[in-house]
């Protein structure tokens, strides 16, 4: 059964497949060997809305880890729960929310979905309890919203080994996490999410080629995990490792898995003369989406063309969540709006 | 936080249910005592449309049994995205492994392909039998229902239908419960739900108790069975078509606000009658309850009669997306 709905039976050579002329940049031979073909759907382009917690952050408490912490750190099991600080968000005058209010505010705000992201649960990064992630679970139901998704925090492009291995042990963790939750991705990264650093600093006089296969070593084992748990991992552009399609692409090939797939950040291919042409060499393999207010990122005000980027995504094929991330200090007004622009282009879009 | 998001804290006294008034048809009949609160349920009505494999079940059949080439649940999958369902109900004894678990592999795979094809998973069920006075075979059932509660959770769906009527063809309750009152099969089920609802607990997967016309055949009784097992993880599934009542409109009106789950019928006097359900009057009753979330249809083969689920099911589909607009 498996196999007769792997996509990578459908892979003969990779002659065959329409995205090799994609000459992907700096892959070698042995990659495109195995690239992984797009996922193969049916039926129209069946969209739902989502919102990412991320969103509310500031009035969502966030637990922050330090992610330069480095050999000696332990792993995170409910055991040995490690160092952290959790941030007392207060942007919108001290008032505070839950993953439940979250859930509560989809549901005011006839959102399919959310994405209850792992660095809001108030034991990141160590694993919730079974009681809060089936009550979680359990109150999205019961409110008609759906769990499109959740993530991690990870540093894949450190050349401390000691750091990845604690990533990896935190992602497994975490698929687990997704599996009782009823999440069928689990979001991560291939960039260095430490602020004002680049790859290049973290894996000082390393090539690229070097730090790609060591990220791919590392997805592999993740998502070997996840094809336990029925968990697909789902890796993010994120503006810094990752800058253009054909980078996400590489590594999703080099994972080559039905468990691996691309979520198409559409705020970080900022670093590319047009973004929305990355977004649709990606939109093929995309497993989930983040739908960001602009293309260039949080800083700018050039908004995205919401229409263009249906138009991608409907072209691709794609069925399923589209969750949003906005970036505002008042996200009770902000979501809604964006979640209007959303509904509206997929309405034209139709 | 598990206390602040139980029904049970709502619980204060029947007598306070606001749901009583905003009926969209005045109940003419009581609730049953010590009834428990509805689901506190926030925001409008949201509708989403799902299909029981049960559709397809001749077809499905044909290729567990080997009697043809048949279609699997993959393919049925398939169907409801090519026709534009929002979900599908991939029930427990489609599987080929049925009544046996399937291997994780499989449901894994079946999980992701949903995924993949933008298909939410509404839920499953299993064949069980609560009623009969032996209490190996009710120990069986609930041994049963504990394996696919694993199993629905492992596929993501949040509820599995099980019954708490005879399911076997052409008996009773009263056949197979040998001279027990009602009084006395009524706390069998209990019992033996209430450890499938804790079992449920511990997995995040709700039991949804579906009325089918044998021990359960009114709202009351349904409504009566499920305040008595007094769990978050035990609700209702609102079979439309199963209600054995002069008005059943007026039973699914009473259980509403307690469905966690939905199974709606072309009529609503059973398999046989040619009497259509009156979609509009239906989808009133579930918006006017404030139900969020899938309703999943079952279309039924007749017997004697011709039944392509290929033309059936798309045509009874537009009939209800047609009610949910027109309700909206």
């Amino acid at each position: 059964m498996s196999n007769q709905l792997s996509r990578r039976n459908f892979v003969k050579s990779a002659t065959l497949l329409p995205f090799a002329a994609a000459a992907i940049g700096g892959m070698g031979s042995a990659l495109s060997a195995m690239a992984e073909q797009p996922i193969q759907r049916v039926g129209g382009s069946n969209l739902k809305v989502s919102i990412n917690a991320y969103s509310f952050t500031g009035i969502l408490p966030q637990t922050h880890e330090d992610q330069t912490i480095g050999a000696s750190m332990p792993l995170p099991t409910p055991a040995n729960e490690t160092p952290k600080k959790q941030k007392k968000g207060t942007r919108k005058g001290g008032q505070k929310m839950t993953l439940f209010d979250l859930v509560d505010f989809c549901s005011k705000n006839n959102i399919d979905g959310c994405d209850p992201t792992g660095y809001f649960f108030p034991t990141y990064p160590t694993p919730p309890s079974d009681d809060y992630l089936n009550t979680l679970k359990r109150h999205a139901f019961e409110l008609g919203v759906g769990i499109s998704g959740t993530g991690v925090r990870n540093n894949f492009t450190t050349m401390d080994k000691s750091l990845r291995d604690y990533s990896v042990q935190k992602i497994k963790n975490w698929v687990e996490v997704a599996a009782k939750l009823g999440a069928p991705v689990l979001r991560v990264f291939c960039d260095t999410q430490i602020r004002s650093m680049t790859w290049h600093d973290v894996a000082p006089n390393c090539t690229r080629e070097q730090v790609r296969d060591w990220i791919i070593a590392d997805l592999k084992e993740c998502t070997a995990h996840g094809e336990r748990f029925g968990i697909i991992i789902g890796v993010q552009n994120h503006g810094d490792f990752l800058q253009t399609g054909d980078q996400v692409i590489e590594l999703v090939q080099g994972v080559d898995s039905d468990w691996c797939g691309a979520i198409v950040d559409t705020g970080y291919f900022n670093h590319t003369p047009d973004p929305y042409a990355e977004m649709a060499k990606v939109a093929p393999y995309a497993v989930n989406w983040q739908v960001k207010q602009s293309p260039w990122g949080e800083d700018s005000n050039v908004p995205m063309d919401l229409v263009k980027m249906l138009q991608i995504v409907r072209s691709s094929g794609y069925c399923g969540y589209l969750p949003i991330e906005t970036l505002e200090s008042d996200p009770q007004v902000a979501v809604p709006a964006m979640v209007k622009k959303l509904r509206d282009a997929i309405a034209q879009t139709a | 936080m598990k206390n602040q998001h139980s029904r049970r804290s709502f619980l204060k006294g029947a007598v306070v249910l606001p749901f009583a008034a905003a009926a969209t048809i005045e109940l003419e009949r009581p609730l049953p005592a010590a009834t428990e609160a509805p689901i506190a349920r926030v925001g409008g009505s949201e509708l989403k449309v799902s299909l029981n494999a049960y559709s397809f079940t001749k077809l499905l059949n044909d290729q567990i049994k080997n009697r043809g080439p048949g279609v699997s649940l993959f393919d049925v999958l398939e169907f409801c995205a090519k026709n534009g369902f929002d979900g599908f109900d991939p029930t427990g004894y489609f599987f080929p492994t049925y009544p046996e678990v399937p291997p994780d592999d499989y449901v894994n795979t079946l999980k992701r392909r949903a995924f993949e094809l933008g298909v939410g998973i509404s839920g499953t069920g299993v064949r069980n039998n609560f009623t009969t006075s032996d209490k190996t075979v009710r120990a069986a059932a609930v041994q049963h229902i504990k394996e696919w509660v694993e199993v629905a959770s492992r596929l993501g769906a949040p509820v599995i239908r099980v019954f708490a009527d005879t399911q076997m063809r052409a008996m009773t309750w009263q056949d197979v419960a040998k001279g027990y009152t009602r009084d006395q099969v009524k706390a069998w089920i209990v019992e033996a739900l209430s450890e499938c609802a804790e079992h449920g607990k511990q997995y995040g997967v709700i039991i949804g108790v579906q009325n089918h016309g044998d021990f359960l055949q009114t709202g009351e009784q349904l409504l009566d069975l499920v305040s008595s097992v007094n769990s978050d993880w035990c609700g209702v599934i609102v079979d439309t078509g199963y209600f054995k009542t002069p008005d059943p409109y007026q039973d699914m009106a009473l259980v509403a606000p307690y469905a966690v789950n939905w199974q709606i019928k072309q009529s609503p006097f059973g398999e046989e009658s040619e009497i259509p359900t009156d979609l509009i009057k239906l989808i009133k009753i579930v918006r006017t309850s404030g139900y969020r979330g899938y309703l999943p249809i079952e279309t039924l083969s007749p017997k004697g009669k011709v039944y392509d689920p290929y033309t059936v099911i798309p045509a009874f589909l537009k009939q209800l997306r047609d009610a949910i607009a027109q309700t909206a």
